[in-house]
């Protein structure tokens, strides 16, 4: 009895054997091809796998400026560093920064729009501090000492009966300029301005808004807000500062910077 | 040393936009011990005060990945090695040999992928090996957000509650209601 095989290998002549050895690949090449294989396409897939950046991982970028010095930016992107970055001057032209990718990120902004011949651009800061509150008698009783169209914008997003200006302030000032506001009642802004950004943004870091007489004796300052704020150049910004939704009184704070 | 002339020093370097001048090196060196040349050459290049700040150790930033970067070298190199070695082997047949290259191709893509990836993932990788070239007006550098940013950031006040206001119609600031019970923004009596 002949089997299928050797019935082909006297089909196909003599000589078969020898030149299907040949044709076939040893033992292990086809598995190793095939490991191989595997290999390619899992790293094909780990490559174009998102997870694998680390947004909170350090990295260096180093800015060299046309027409601004680095001294000049030190000033400008210290509030913007993360907790854990850093900066240092490599020549008069370049800066240095070490930080996460976020912070990379909106510092490259802020330069991009700081290096430019016409820096640093003026602008006018106004500043309302206005005391918000409700009225629990009976008949309703409605006051507003801003603007009648303001004061309509206002009370849809925080809904109170009185709106009283406790104090404004129309400020002239420019880009990268640091600005303290002592108001009445004890009340202090202060911020930094950024660079107007190519959409109209414009940061005011280290803004901060303390109150020095709330506290008994009002030597401690308590700091009521200490933030970074993305502004809208010439469109009004309000802050509303209160215990909860239902308390009967709020702190709002309106920022406007125009060109 | 005796103390130089950091005025003319500084202007020179000014108007050179940052070269150095001749002996500028050991200036700065006999500046780091010498108290009586400080206020003088800050007055004359304020950038000076920097100098004393430590530098950032770039080795020491993510040995992590220069672990993985040295490890997908060696896999690259290991993977040629064994392509090398396969061609120099005697050609017992020509369909053994294409096998055999196929599967060294294979590793070497495999680990070139790899490779390229790892540098391709924080373009930012590549800033940190050279960090004296310039991203800042290069196309690799960051892009501005195209979602508009929020109007409040690096606020830490962990008991506070910030509500940001969605823009809506005829009104295009920005507003935002911070909640705290520790607020104290009552009326001054």
């Amino acid at each position: 009895m002949q089997t299928a095989g050797a019935e082909s290998r006297a089909r196909r002549g003599p000589d078969f054997p020898r030149r299907q050895r040949e044709r076939m690949p040893l033992p292990l090449v086809r598995p190793l091809a095939c490991f191989l294989g595997a290999l390619l396409i899992a790293a094909a897939t780990a490559a174009q796998s998102p997870g694998l950046a680390d947004p909170d991982e350090l990295a260096l970028q180093a800015f060299t400026f046309k027409h601004q010095t680095a001294a000049a930016a030190v000033p400008l992107i210290r509030p913007l560093l993360s907790k854990r970055g850093g900066w240092r001057m490599e020549s008069a032209k370049t800066l240095v920064i070490r930080d996460a990718a976020a912070s990379l990120a909106r510092i490259a902004s802020e330069l991009r729009a700081f290096d430019r011949a016409s820096w640093p651009r003026p602008l006018k800061l106004e500043l309302f501090l206005v005391r918000a509150s409700r009225v629990p008698v009976s008949p309703p009783y409605q006051h507003s000492d801003l603007p009648r169209d303001l004061t309509e914008k206002i009370r849809e997003y925080a809904p109170y009966d009185v709106y009283e200006v406790q104090a404004k302030a129309r400020l002239d000032s420019r880009e990268g300029e640091a600005v303290a506001y002592e108001i009445g009642g004890g009340y202090e802004v202060s911020l930094r301005l950024g660079a107007v950004l190519p959409d109209d943004g414009i940061r005011a870091s280290s803004f901060r808004i303390v109150r020095r007489t709330g506290t008994k004796g009002g030597a401690a300052p308590s700091d009521i807000f200490k933030a970074t704020l993305n502004l809208v150049l010439d469109q009004t910004n309000f802050l509303v500062f209160a215990k909860s939704e239902a308390s009967p009184e709020a702190l709002i704070v309106l920022v406007t910077v125009r060109p | 040393m005796s103390c130089p002339d950091w005025s003319a020093l500084a202007t020179w370097r000014a108007s050179r936009d940052g070269q150095e001048p001749a002996g500028w090196q050991d200036a700065v060196s006999h500046l780091d011990t010498c108290g009586r040349c400080r206020g003088e050459a800050l007055a004359a290049d304020p950038t000076l005060l920097f100098r004393r700040l430590p530098a950032l150790g770039v080795d020491a930033l993510d040995r992590g990945a220069e672990d993985d970067e040295v490890a997908a070298m060696q896999q690259a190199v290991a993977a040629m090695r064994t392509a090398s070695r396969l061609e120099r082997e005697p050609r017992r047949s020509a369909a053994g040999l294409n096998w055999k290259r196929w599967a060294a191709v294979a590793a070497v893509t495999a680990t070139a992928g790899g490779l390229g990836t790892w540098y391709e993932l924080p373009a930012r990788q590549g800033a940190e090996k050279a960090s004296s070239s310039s991203a800042f007006n290069s196309p690799m550098a960051p892009a501005s957000p195209a979602v508009p940013a929020a109007l409040i950031e690096d606020f830490d006040r962990p008991n506070a509650r910030v509500q940001e206001y969605k823009s809506r119609k005829g009104f295009k600031g920005k507003g935002a209601a911070i909640y705290d019970p520790s607020f104290d923004v009552s009326s001054v009596s």
